[in-house]
Parts: structure tokens; sequence; C-alpha cells
């Protein structure tokens, strides 16, 4: 790729600049198709069934007539691709439109929501990482040892609990045995700061665990594949000792595997959520998610899959352009 | 590079052979995959009591020797609806991955064979529907076509078909642009030659590597859909739904969650080995040296 | 003045030998060329000699450095020699460098694991050591990544890293046989400059009979994890005594080589290298040696002295004449 071994790149600061530019760009505008794509994807699948949604909302009572007063004034009586550029021109200008069900707004409603989501995802995320790092570095310094073969067969059992069972198992122990924190339900911020953190630890820890425990097997590779590497054997050549040479080389060359995965981990974290909402009962967006599907309100259901998948989309993209910024590599091209 | 396809190809050979020694994460996920597999066989034809047989007076009963794990809610056979349960998930299991398989797979070479606008195409549509977790999408088409279990088997079949073509592709890829393959095209051997005899038989083993570890998420995918009521819908057993009524009784009866939450975790751990291990024994390179 | 002593250097993995006892020396400022096949056990044994031996590879005997014994150091012990006092020069450029981290850190990095110098003090030295090893504009070079510089630069960058202080023995592991053919001899020349300039001893590791006889006075043989044979340059050049060095220069591309070549034959030694645990008991050259008899099954000792070899039945000195053309290249 970048530069061929007779023929080194020249190092002009501006065209790296420009080339970052224009991959940055390029990303952009894939990003921008990607939306594009998934949001004709999710407005065909709901969209495609026969069956009205005033019907289903009205119930089979009702009288033909008010059915059709309602489907006019849902706009559901205009054709499909009308209906489409309706609902994304709500979307980027941030209407996210009206419930079919109770008929209010969805943006109010979808931001309580996240204010439990967000947090919820944030933490899992940190302890996560709080679990993977340590786990991971420990099993690859320890890779010829038993205890770190112990630790490395741990953390295989932790990706295979799925994070629902987790969740149960620890409401068995900590909540109805223990009676330590709550088993469910949320308190809002705004009532108590601390009550709505307590009732987001058993489920911050169901989500963490698993996703900290793909990302420990990760990070032990990334750090055997450094301990391995020609240039560790050339740093300690230099006289640096063993654990001075690892830290020296190790944390940028480890962390760029493990950034990659790191993306994916979001998804896996916010995807999770919506079934850890579920366990705990915790009014999110998985939650909201959840009920809509059950009520058939589409237009809820299509704007929350668009948030999710806006949010993967873009947490994707930060983790390549912290990938280009950490792998000097990649500057050019690709 | 010849050379490493060779030991790949020697390797699917000797795969059983080595099974024993090579990988003791493989001979356990084996192991684990070939008791899950019985208990489903066994389940077809018999259960200690019918899965939904309802008892009255019977409920919520501790395991004894009648009922080795007890009794639900309708004194219903935990064990008997276990077994039972085990039958729907490998089912619906089974059907997502073949679904993902006999699309992914063919995409994946068509993607790797043709570069260019075809190849490129193909593969953008994959990362599309990577962008979209398979829970996502599954929960997407269960809110269009309602909570069934076939709504459920092509969901998560449909959103694992981008990793079976990822996979192929970037296996394929090397292969078509090795020697022999080259060699085979001066021949004027036909494209459909090469990918049939040159580049599937090479792929084949990070195909089935993949299919272990997609049964580990897909299995895991099912359960979680049936436990938030978007999968077989009840009285039908099914691993997710026995844990969510046993949610209602974790006061009363917490081993009644236990029984389908290990159900669930030791098959997902039994593909994941089982998988993990293949890899690491088709690609010794992958290993760690341990 | 005896500068590093070797003294049955045993390396031993899983079980199987890859070094069997091996015994050399080398003196203060001596240039000295360790030559061999792939699999002869060369780069273990300068690894050991570093302490560097991989994972899972277990050193025993004596190597005597400065007087100070090496073999059972900890790692911060060794530390404080390996850079300072002893470096290495290693095979692969591309690997030897981490990719990413700018060159020039890189050889700041080797120049305060030993020196107590600012970071300013650490940079100067830095940018003097480019330039020593060629690079005409070292300030803006020195902020290159690895993947930025060709082989050839990279490899400048892992001598000016084994130069950082001045070490009185530098280990050059086939330090130009990644390199394009161009580049080798230039490289190789610049080597044999600095360390000359420096007054330090080199242990050059190589394949190639044409390299080491154009930089060393000795010229050290393995083969199977053992020496062979040890003599100064001119002598296994011209008198090899044990018939796997004779076998070597055969191979190589000298005079002696092209009577075979008219007669349409490539010339090669019979049979191929064995893997670790494949070599034969006794003299480890059995079996595809011409010469070998009954007394081969019992390992012979390396012998003389001056010119030291390990044969029962080595050849008669000045009966193979084949080295010349090298001596007049």
């Amino acid at each position: 790729m970048a530069g061929s071994p007779l023929l080194p790149a020249e190092d002009a600061p501006d065209r790296r600049d420009l080339a970052f530019l224009r991959f940055l760009a390029r990303r952009l505008v894939a990003m921008v198709l990607t939306l594009f794509g998934a949001s004709v994807l999710v407005f065909t699948v709901l969209n495609i069934l026969p069956g009205s949604p005033a019907q289903v909302i009205l119930g089979t009572q009702a009288t033909p007539a008010s059915v059709r007063e309602l489907t006019i004034k849902l706009g559901l009586n205009q054709p499909l691709p009308l209906q489409y550029l309706h609902w994304i021109a709500g979307l980027l200008s941030l209407h996210l439109g009206n419930s079919y069900i109770s008929g209010q707004p969805i943006a109010p409603e979808l931001e309580a929501a996240l204010a439990v989501t967000g947090p919820l995802v944030a933490l899992g995320l940190l302890f996560g990482l709080a679990i993977a790092v340590p786990t991971g570095i420990l099993s690859a310094l320890r890779h010829r040892r038993a205890s770190g073969a112990w630790l490395a067969a741990a953390t295989q059992v932790g990706i295979a609990i799925p994070n629902f069972v987790l969740g149960i198992l620890l409401i068995i122990v900590v909540a109805v045995d223990w009676r330590l924190l709550p088993a469910s339900g949320f308190i809002p911020w705004s009532q108590s700061v601390g009550g709505a953190l307590r009732s987001l630890v058993l489920p911050a820890i169901s989500l963490g665990l698993v996703e900290g425990a793909i990302l420990s097997r990760y990070v032990r590779t990334a750090i055997l594949g450094v301990m391995r590497a020609d240039y560790l054997r050339t740093a300690r050549a230099k006289g640096l000792p063993a654990g001075r040479a690892l830290v020296r080389h190790g944390v940028r060359n480890a962390s760029v595997p493990v950034l990659t995965v790191l993306g994916l981990e979001l998804s896996g974290l916010i995807i999770g959520a919506v079934v850890i909402e579920a366990v705990f009962t915790l009014p999110g967006v998985g939650s909201l998610l959840l009920s809509s599907v059950a009520n058939r309100d589409l237009i809820t259901v299509q704007d929350i899959v668009m948030l999710v998948a806006t949010v993967v989309v873009v947490a994707n993209l930060v983790v390549d352009l912290l990938y280009r910024i950490v792998d000097p590599r990649l500057e050019v091209g690709g | 590079m010849s050379l490493e396809l060779g030991l790949h190809a020697a390797a699917t050979r000797s795969t059983v052979r080595r099974l024993v020694g090579g990988s003791p994460s493989a001979l356990f996920g084996g192991l684990v995959v070939g008791v899950i597999l019985l208990v489903a066989v066994v389940a077809v034809f018999w259960t200690p009591y019918g899965p939904l047989t309802v008892s009255t007076g019977k409920e919520l009963l501790p395991p004894s020797a009648a009922h080795l794990m007890g009794t639900d809610e309708y004194g219903r056979d935990v064990l008997s609806r276990l077994m039972s349960g085990t039958d729907l998930t490998l089912l619906s299991s089974l059907g997502a991955v073949l679904i993902a398989g006999l699309v992914g797979v063919p995409a994946g070479l068509l993607a790797a064979s043709r570069r260019g606008a075809v190849g490129e195409t193909i593969m953008r549509l994959a990362d599309l529907v990577y962008s979209f977790p398979a829970l996502l999408a599954a929960i997407t088409l269960v809110a269009a076509f309602g909570a069934s279990t076939v709504t459920a088997t092509v969901a998560i079949g449909v959103a694992s078909i981008p990793s079976f073509a990822r996979v192929t592709r970037s296996a394929a890829l090397p292969i078509l642009a090795s020697e022999y393959v080259q060699a085979a095209r001066a021949y004027g051997r036909s494209p459909l030659a090469i990918l049939r005899r040159h580049v599937l038989p090479n792929v084949a083993p990070f195909i089935i590597v993949q299919v272990s570890l997609l049964l580990s998420v897909t299995v895991l995918a099912v359960a979680a859909l049936s436990y938030l009521g978007l999968g077989t819908p009840p009285p039908t057993a099914t691993w997710g739904g026995m844990l969510e009524n046993a949610q209602s009784y974790l006061y009363q009866d917490p081993l009644l969650a236990v029984w389908p939450g290990l159900a669930i975790a030791v098959s997902v751990l039994g593909f994941n080995a089982l998988g993990d291990g293949l890899r690491d024994l088709l690609d010794p390179t992958l290993r760690g040296r341990s | 003045m005896t500068l590093l002593r070797v003294t049955g250097l045993k390396v031993e993995t899983g079980g199987l030998p890859v070094l069997r006892g091996v015994d050399f020396e080398v003196s203060a400022g001596e240039r000295v060329g360790l030559i061999g096949e792939s699999g002869s056990g060369k780069t273990v044994a300068a690894l050991a000699i570093m302490g560097l031996q991989p994972e899972g590879f277990a050193v025993q005997g004596s190597v005597e450095f400065e007087g100070g014994q090496l073999v059972g150091l900890s790692d911060r012990e060794f530390s404080a020699i390996r850079g300072a006092r002893m470096a290495m020069v290693f095979q692969e450029p591309m690997t030897a460098l981490d990719p990413l981290m700018r060159v020039g850190q890189q050889i700041v990095d080797a120049v305060r694991a030993h020196r107590r110098l600012s970071r300013s003090g650490a940079r100067r030295r830095m940018l003097e050591l480019m330039s020593r090893v060629g690079f005409p504009s070292p300030e803006e070079q020195s902020r290159r990544f690895p993947h930025q510089l060709s082989g050839g630069q990279r490899q400048r960058v892992v001598i000016a890293i084994a130069l950082a202080c001045d070490p009185a023995l530098i280990l050059a592991d086939e330090p130009t046989t990644a390199l394009d053919v161009t580049v080798q001899a230039q490289v190789l020349a610049l080597l044999q400059r600095l360390v000359a300039e420096e007054g330090s001893a080199l242990l050059l590791i190589s394949h190639d009979l044409a390299v080491v006889s154009s930089v060393c006075r000795r010229v050290l043989v393995m083969y199977g994890g053992t020496l062979v044979e040890a003599a100064s340059t001119e002598e296994i050049l011209e008198a090899p005594r044990h018939p796997y060095t004779a076998a070597l220069l055969e191979t190589s591309a000298g005079i002696g080589a092209r009577s075979q070549l008219a007669a349409g034959r490539l010339p090669t030694i019979p049979g191929s290298v064995p893997s670790l645990g494949g070599f034969p008991e006794g003299c480890v050259f059995r079996g595809r040696c011409p010469r070998e008899q009954a007394r081969c099954q019992e390992a012979p000792p390396l012998v003389g002295d001056g010119h030291q070899f390990a044969c029962w039945f080595p050849l008669h000195p000045g009966s193979a004449s084949l080295g010349r053309s090298y001596i007049g290249r």
C-alpha cells in the first residue's frame, strides 16, 4: 500500500492532511449512503405488509369511515414513496413525528428513554474495559503459566453467558438473596441521581461483562502479538528491560487491533441494552422499541431503528478515524 | 502461498484425527455439541412428560426423582420442556445459518472473483446489513411480520449473511491470486470450474469454522428473541420463553430460571469452543503457542 | 585481549538440542564471521549470547563477556549490558522497527536506555548517529515512520540503534540478507567502516561466504548446532579441513565450482539440512558426508591449535585449494 520500499513516500504534511481529508470525505459519503440504504430498507420492510395501521390502532370494532378518516389524518393514503420522503424530511429536521398509538410527539419520549440507555451503555462500556484490559494483559503475560490459561478459560466462559441470562442470575443472587440492589425498575435522575445510578449498576454489569470478556481476548491476542514482534526484541536489545519495552511499544501497537473490535463492541453494547432493559424493566430506548413493536406503532419503530443504526454507523466511523490517527501506515489510500 | 494452501487442505483431511490431540477447545466443544445433538434427537421421540402437559396441584415443585428439574408454574415438567426447547433452538439456529450460508457464501465468492462494480456492490450491501445488529434487524422484521419461529429464523439468517460473505471473500481472495489459479486461468479453465475445483475446497475449512462460530451467535439470538417475546409464541417450549416465565417466580423458585439459562450458556459455549478449536486446528499460526 | 569467551554453550527447546556445546572467543576489536546454512543454529547462538533467546529456549554453558558471566543473569542485569556494551543488528529491517513510532524516537530510546542525557542532548546524539549511518538530512528523516523508508534506510536505522552507546561488541545477524543486492554492499561497507572507527568487535553471522570473507579475519563454520571448523579466513578458503566446509566452498559460486558448472552440474551438498530433531548421533554431518566411516558414530571433538576442526577424517591441508578465488575478489 503506502510507501514502496524503494521509493520512500514524501513526508509533506499538507499532502498528508489532504489525503486524510479525502479519506474523511469518502467515508462520510459512504456513511450517508449506508444510512440512506438502511432507511429505505427499514421503511420498505415495515410498510410493505398489507393492512392499515389505522385499522390496527382503532381495533376490529372500528367503522370503515373512521378508519378512512384516521388514514387520511396520518397521511397513510399517500403513495409509499411520498410517505417515505415525508418521514425522512421529518427525521432530517429532527421532527420524529407523532406516535400512531398515543398521538403524542415521539421526540420527548425518546429523549427520556435516552437518558436511561445512554448512561447504561456508557457504564457498560466502562465496566467492560475495566475488565478486559487488565485480564487481557495478565493472561498474555502469563500465557505459559496455569494462571494465564485459567484466565483465558474464564473469559471463554464469560463470552458464552448471554447478558440476559447473566442479568437474571445477578438478580437472583444480588437482588433476591442479598437484597443489595434493586431487581428492576428505574428511579429517574431528576428524583435521585444516586438512586438512578443504583438502578443501573446490575444492568451495566450484565451488559459490560460479556463485552468485556470478548474484548479481553482481543487484548490478550494483541499483547501476545506485540510480545512476539521483532521490534520488541530490538527494544530489549537496546537495553530496555522486558516490562519497560512492552509498555513503550505495546500500548500503541496493541491498541490498533483492539480499536477495531471496539467499534463492533459498541454496537453489541447498544443492542445488548435493548435486551437488558427488558430484563431489568428499565424505561430506556429498548423498552420503547419493544412496546412499539407490540403495539404496532410502526412510526416509532422506524424512528428508533434508524436512531440505533445511525449511532452504530457513526461509532464505526469514529473508530476508523481513531485507527488512522494511531496507525501512520494507513495515512494514504484505502 | 501454495504451501500454505496445501497445509489447509491437509488440515481438512486430518481434522478428525487431530481433534483428539490437537485442540482441547475443539474436543470440549465437540463433546458439548455432541451431547446437545443427542438430547435433540432423543427429544424428537421421547421426553419424560409431555412438554405442554399441564398438571394442576404440581406447580413449582422442586427437583425430585419424578421431576429431575422440578415443574413450572403450570406444573409442566421442566426437563421435558428443556429437551423439547433444544429441538426448536437447534432447528431455528441451523435454519438461520443455512440461510446465511446459502446466500453469503456465493455472494462472497462472487465478490472475490468479480472485483470491480459487482464485487464492490456486494460488499457495500454486506456493509449495509452489517451496520444493522442482528437483533435489531430481527426486531424490525418481527414488527412487520409478527412474532413467529419463521420470522425469527429468517431475520437472524438474513442478518448473518454478511459475516459469511466476508469470511468467504477474504479466504477466497488470496487463493484467486495464487499462482496455481493463475495457471488454471492460463489453461483456459472456466471461472466456475476454478471456483469449484480450486477455491471452494480451500475456502471450505473457513466456512466450517464460521458455521460453528455463527451457530453460537444464532443460538444466543434465538434465545434472546424468544426471551423478548419476539420468537416462537407460547405455549411452545423455548429456552428464552422459559427464562422469561421463570423471571416472574425468582423469589419463590430461582432454580426455574437457572435451567434454561444454563442450557443457553452451555450451548453457546459449546459451539464457540468448537469453532475456536477448529480454527486453531486449521490455522495453527493463529493459535497462542501455549 | 579476550572480549567474549563462549564455552560449552548449549541451547535446548522442547527437549531438542539447537546448540550442542559451542566454544569460541572474540577478542576486542576483532571481526569474526559465523557461517552456516539456515538451521545451523547461528542465529540462536547470537540471541543466546544477548540473552534474547525466544521463550521456551533453555540456555546452558558459559558466556563470559568483559570478564563477567552472562548466562543466568536476570533480565534487569542483562539490560544494563545489552545496548550499552553489546548490541545487535537484526536480519529483518522490515520488522525490527516499531511501525508506529518515528525512527528518530526509536534511536533516542536506544541512547537514553543507558545514557543520562537531556531530551535535547539525546536528540543531538540521535541526529549525529543518523548522519553517521548515511542519512543526508537527519533532521527531516528522523521524523519518518519506518514504512516511509526503504529497506536499506531502515537497516541503517537499526545500525544506528546498535551504535547508540558505543558497544564493545556488535552481533550482526545476516544484516544484508533481506536487502536488495545493490544495497547490500553499501550497508556492509558502512557496517565495516563504523565498526573500525569505533574499535568495536564484530560477530558477523551469514550464510554467505563472500560476505564474511570480505569483512572478517577469522571464520567460524557451524553445522547442526556445533562448530565444525574455526580458522583464519585465508585458511578456511584455501585449506578447509572439515568436509562440510569444503562442501560449502564448492557450492559457493567460486572458481572451484566452475569446473562442475562446465560439466553441466550445479554443485550441491548431497542431502539436505535435517530438521531440528533429525540430526544423527555422533558427527552431525554423517549421512551427507562423502568421507564418513564407522568411527563417525562417535562425535569428534574440536581439535587443533589456531586452525580448529571437528572431524575424524579431515581433508589433507592443501588438498583443496578451492577458495583462492575469494581472496582475489
